[in-house]
C-alpha cells in the first residue's frame, strides 16, 4: 500500500466488483430475514428503495470528489485549508468503516461456527480473516479489487441458475397478496437496512483509484445499483420458495435457500460449494472495510509506513468482534434505532463535513479542475 | 522484498496449519449417522426417542455379504422430553451421533394426538445438522416398530421409505413443506402415514412385517386430527398438482359389469374461489388424461367415441365423488391441508383480511365447495382398446 496507493489505478469493472461484492455478500446472509419478517413478501421493495439509499451516498461521495483533481477530496481539502481539517472526517470515516469491519468479522465467525465449524473457536476464524485481510491491505488495492472480481463472476452465474434450480420449491400457495403488510412493513424494513446500505460511503477511499479515463457515476451505478437489484431478486426468490414467514424466523434463510436445492437425488448440498464462495466474498468485504478504515486514518495523520497500523487495526476489530456477543445479541441491537441513527449519522455527518470541506477548499483554490 | 517473500512463507504456513481442520476433527470411524428418528409416547416416561444408526459393515463382512450382523443400530431411550431422551442415547452410543444425513421423521399416532408435533418440528427446525428435505410421516401405532422393521427392497428401511414415496408418484413433502405450512394461517398440517403390516415369510426365519404407506394424516394446531386411508394420498397428489402416476378406478358403465381403471397421464387441478351470496365459495375443477390399464366393462373397444366418452364419464364421476369425499372430511376436521384458505385471500384479501382469524375455525368449514371433473382417455395402453370381447361375442351381443 504506503506511497505507491494513489498511483495504482483500477478499471471501472473491478471498482464496480468490489463494490457488487462489499454490499451484496454480508447483506445477502444477513438482511433477508429481518426484512421478511417486516415487510413480507414485498421485502424485495424494501431492497430497492434501500438501494436508492444507497446511491445517494455513493453519488454524493463521487460528486464531491469530482470537484477534485485526482478525485481525492481529502488530499484537496488537507492541502487547501490544512490537515486539521480533514481531522473529523477521517476519524468518523475510520471509526464506521472499523466498527464495520468487526461486526463483519463477528457475522463471519457467528455463521461458520453455527454451520460450517462448530468446534472450532470462533476467534480463531476471525483471527485468520483478519490475518488474510492484513495481507491483502498490506498488498494494496489492486489485489483486492482482483479477488472481488474473481468472487463476482461466479456470484453472477449462481444467480442466473438457481432460479431455475428453484423452480420446483416455488407455489403459488406460498404467495401473499400484494402488499399484504403493507407499505409500512416496507419502510420499517428500509429503515433498518439503511445502516447496510450506507455502506456504499466506501467509495471514498475507492475513487481515488479508479482509473480516470472511466466515467465514475456510471460504475457506481453499476456496482451499488447491481448489488441492490441481485439481493432483491434473491430475497424474491427466498420468499417464492419459503413463503414469507418461514424465514422470517430462519436464521439464515439464504443459506437454507442453497440447501434445499437438490436437482437430483446425487445432485444436493450445493450450499457446501456456495458458501465457499460466501467465504471468499466476506474476507473481500471485511478487508475493504479495513483497507477504508487504514488508509484515511494515515492520510489524514500523515502515516506513511503503514504494515504496523494495519496490522494494530486488523487486530483491534478481532478484538472488538468478541466483545458483541452472539449472534442474537448482534441482531437484538441491529434492531435498535439508537443503532441506526448512529450508522446513517457516522455516513450522512461525513457526506456532509467532506461537501463543507470540499467547498471550503474550491473557495480557497478559485475554480478547481473537474476530474 | 525479502521481508515480503518472508511474511508470504509464514502466513502460507499459518493458513495451512489452520486449513487443515485439525483444531476440530472428526474422524469418519467415530461418527454415527443418523438415518432414520422415530418420536413415540414413552412407556415410562412422556417421550421415547428411536435413532436409526446403520452399522459400519467390516472389510470381512463387506466383502462376504454381510454374516447375521443386523444392518442398523436401532437404539430408543424414554426421558421427559426430545432433548434428554437424546441425551440418554449418546451415553449408548460408542460413535458421535450427527444428523446431517438424517432421511426420515417418525412421529407415534398417539404421540402425535396427545402431545402434537410442534415440539418435535421445533426441535428438527432448530438443529443445524438437520436439513429442511427431511421427510416426516405419521406411523399409524408405533413409530419405533417401523424403524425396527426390515425392509423389503432396500437395506436400509429410511431409503426403503423415501423409495415408497417416490416410486409412487414422486409426491414431494417435506420438512421444509411441513414447516411453511405450519407457520402460515392459510393452510393446516399434513403428513403422509406409513404402517407396518404382516407379510407370509418365504422362509422360516424371514421377517414376518414389512412396511406400507397407509394414507394421509390431517393435523390441527399441531394436533392429530383424523388419519385417512390410501385414497386420500391421491387426492393429496391432485392438489398439490403431481396426479400422474396414480390409477383411477370406477364401475363400469353398465352396473354389475365390474370396474375400469385407468392410469393418469396429465393431471391438473384449479381452486376458483367465488363471490356467492356474500360469502366466499369454492369451484374445484380438476382435469386428466388417462391410460385405460384395464376393464371388465365389456364396451368394445375404446377408439370409439361413444365407448371412450361413456368410460370418460364414469371415471370423471369417480375422481369428482373422491374429491367431494375429501373436502368434506376436511372440512369435518376442521383442517385446510390443501389451502383453501390462501386461494381465499389471494382472490379476496380485504374479505380474508377481515375474516382472517374466524377463517380455519368458523367460515372454512362451512363454505361451499363445487367440484367438477373431467377425463379424457387418450390411450390404452398398446392397443385400441381391452381385447375382449371378442368380435364375435360384440356381433352376438355379449357386450353392452
Amino acid at each position: 500500500m504506503g506511497g505507491e496507493a494513489v498511483s495504482i489505478r483500477i478499471s471501472g469493472g473491478l471498482y464496480a466488483a468490489v463494490l457488487v461484492v462489499t454490499e451484496f455478500i454480508m447483506q445477502y446472509m444477513l438482511l433477508p430475514r429481518v426484512l421478511l419478517e417486516n415487510a413480507g413478501q414485498e421485502a424485495w421493495m424494501t431492497m430497492i428503495l434501500v438501494g436508492v439509499h444507497a446511491l445517494a451516498v455513493g453519488f454524493a461521495v463521487v460528486w464531491i470528489a469530482c470537484r477534485f483533481p485526482d478525485r481525492d477530496p481529502l488530499k484537496a481539502i488537507r492541502c487547501a485549508i490544512g490537515p486539521w481539517a480533514t481531522y473529523p472526517i477521517a476519524l468518523i470515516y475510520g471509526a464506521f468503516n472499523l466498527l464495520v469491519y468487526a461486526l463483519s468479522l463477528h457475522d463471519v465467525q457467528t455463521f461458520t461456527s453455527v454451520l460450517i465449524v462448530p468446534d472450532t473457536p470462533a476467534w480463531v476464524l476471525s483471527a485468520i480473516m483478519a490475518l488474510l485481510a492484513v495481507y491483502i491491505v498490506h498488498q494494496g488495492v489492486e489485489p483486492i479489487a482482483r479477488t472481488a472480481y474473481g468472487v463476482l463472476m461466479p456470484l453472477i452465474l449462481v444467480l442466473l441458475i438457481l432460479p431455475v434450480a428453484l423452480v420446483p420449491e416455488m407455489s403459488v400457495l406460498q404467495v401473499d397478496p400484494f402488499l399484504w403488510k403493507g407499505f409500512a412493513g416496507v419502510l420499517k424494513g428500509a429503515w433498518i437496512a439503511l445502516p447496510w446500505s450506507g455502506q456504499s460511503i466506501i467509495v471514498l477511499s475507492l475513487i481515488r483509484h479508479l482509473s480516470p479515463k472511466v466515467n465514475p457515476y456510471k460504475w457506481t451505478l453499476v456496482g451499488v445499483a447491481g448489488s441492490h437489484v441481485a439481493l432483491a431478486a434473491f430475497v424474491l426468490l427466498i420468499s417464492l420458495s419459503f413463503g414469507s414467514l418461514l424465514p422470517s424466523r430462519l436464521l439464515y434463510p439464504g443459506y437454507e435457500m442453497f440447501a434445499i436445492v437438490a436437482l437430483t437425488e446425487s445432485i444436493e448440498r450445493i450450499q457446501a460449494g456456495i458458501m465457499l464462495l460466501w467465504l471468499f466474498g466476506s474476507l473481500i468485504t471485511i478487508t475493504v472495510y479495513l483497507f477504508a478504515a487504514v488508509e484515511e486514518g494515515s492520510l489524514a495523520l500523515g502515516v506513511r509506513r503503514r504494515f504496523w497500523i494495519t496490522v494494530i487495526v486488523g487486530t483491534a476489530g478481532v478484538l472488538i468482534a468478541q466483545t458483541v456477543g452472539g449472534g442474537l445479541q448482534r441482531r437484538s441491537v441491529a434492531r435498535q434505532n439508537w443503532w441506526m441513527l448512529l450508522h446513517i449519522g457516522a455516513i450522512w455527518g461525513v457526506v456532509i463535513l467532506l461537501g463543507i470541506g470540499a467547498l471550503l477548499a474550491r473557495r480557497r483554490q478559485g475554480a478547481g479542475t473537474n476530474a | 522484498m525479502r521481508r515480503r517473500w518472508l511474511s508470504l512463507l509464514l502466513l502460507l504456513l499459518f493458513t495451512t496449519v489452520m486449513l487443515s481442520g485439525c483444531w476440530s476433527r472428526i474422524e469418519l470411524n467415530d461418527i454415527g449417522l443418523v438415518l432414520g428418528l422415530a418420536v413415540d409416547v414413552g412407556e415410562q416416561e412422556e417421550v421415547r426417542l428411536t435413532l436409526y444408526v446403520p452399522r459400519p459393515l467390516t472389510q470381512h463382512l463387506s466383502g462376504g455379504g454381510g454374516g447375521n450382523q443386523e444392518p442398523a443400530w436401532v437404539v430408543a431411550r424414554e426421558a421427559d422430553n426430545f432433548a434428554d431422551a437424546l441425551a440418554l442415547i449418546r451415553l449408548a452410543s460408542a460413535r458421535r451421533l450427527v444428523f446431517h444425513h438424517l432421511r426420515v421423521v417418525l412421529i407415534g399416532e398417539e404421540y402425535a394426538r396427545r402431545h402434537g408435533i410442534g415440539d418435535i418440528l421445533d426441535v428438527l427446525a432448530t438443529n443445524n445438522e438437520i436439513r429442511l428435505t427431511v421427510r416426516p410421516f405419521l406411523v399409524e401405532g408405533r413409530a419405533q416398530e417401523v424403524l425396527e422393521t426390515l425392509p423389503q427392497l432396500r437395506t436400509l428401511q429410511p431409503f426403503n421409505l423415501t423409495g415408497i414415496v417416490q416410486a409412487k408418484g414422486g409426491l414431494e413433502w417435506r420438512l421444509k413443506d411441513v414447516l411453511v405450512a405450519r407457520m402460515s394461517d392459510t393452510h393446516s398440517v399434513w403428513m403422509p402415514t406409513v404402517k407396518v403390516i404382516p407379510r407370509q415369510a418365504a422362509k422360516p426365519l424371514g421377517p414376518t412385517t414389512t412396511v406400507t404407506l397407509s394414507g394421509v394424516a390431517l393435523f390441527r394446531r399441531d394436533f392429530l386430527q383424523v388419519v385417512l386411508d390410501p385414497w386420500a394420498y391421491q387426492v393429496m397428489a391432485w392438489f398439490l398438482g403431481r396426479p400422474t402416476g396414480f390409477t383411477i378406478t370406477a364401475d363400469c358403465p353398465t352396473a354389475g359389469k365390474g370396474t375400469v381403471s385407468a392410469r393418469v397421464l396429465t393431471g391438473k387441478t384449479r381452486v376458483r374461489p367465488r363471490w356467492q351470496d356474500d360469502k366466499v365459495a369454492f369451484r374445484v375443477e380438476a382435469i386428466a388424461t388417462v391410460n385405460v390399464t384395464r376393464s371388465e366393462c365389456g364396451t368394445g373397444a375404446v377408439k370409439e367415441d361413444e365407448v371412450r366418452q361413456k368410460l370418460e364419464q364414469v371415471l370423471a364421476d369417480d375422481l369428482r365423488r373422491r374429491l367431494e369425499l375429501f373436502i368434506t372430511v376436511i372440512q369435518d376436521a376442521v383442517t385446510d391441508p390443501v389451502g383453501f384458505g390462501k386461494h381465499a385471500q389471494l382472490a379476496f384479501p380485504r374479505y380474508y383480511k377481515m375474516m382472517e382469524d374466524k377463517w380455519g375455525e368458523e367460515v372454512w368449514i362451512n363454505t361451499p365447495v363445487e367440484v367438477a371433473t373431467r377425463v379424457t382417455i387418450t390411450q390404452a395402453g398398446t392397443v385400441t382398446g381391452p381385447v375382449h370381447p371378442t368380435e364375435r361375442e360384440m356381433r352376438e351381443g355379449k357386450a353392452q
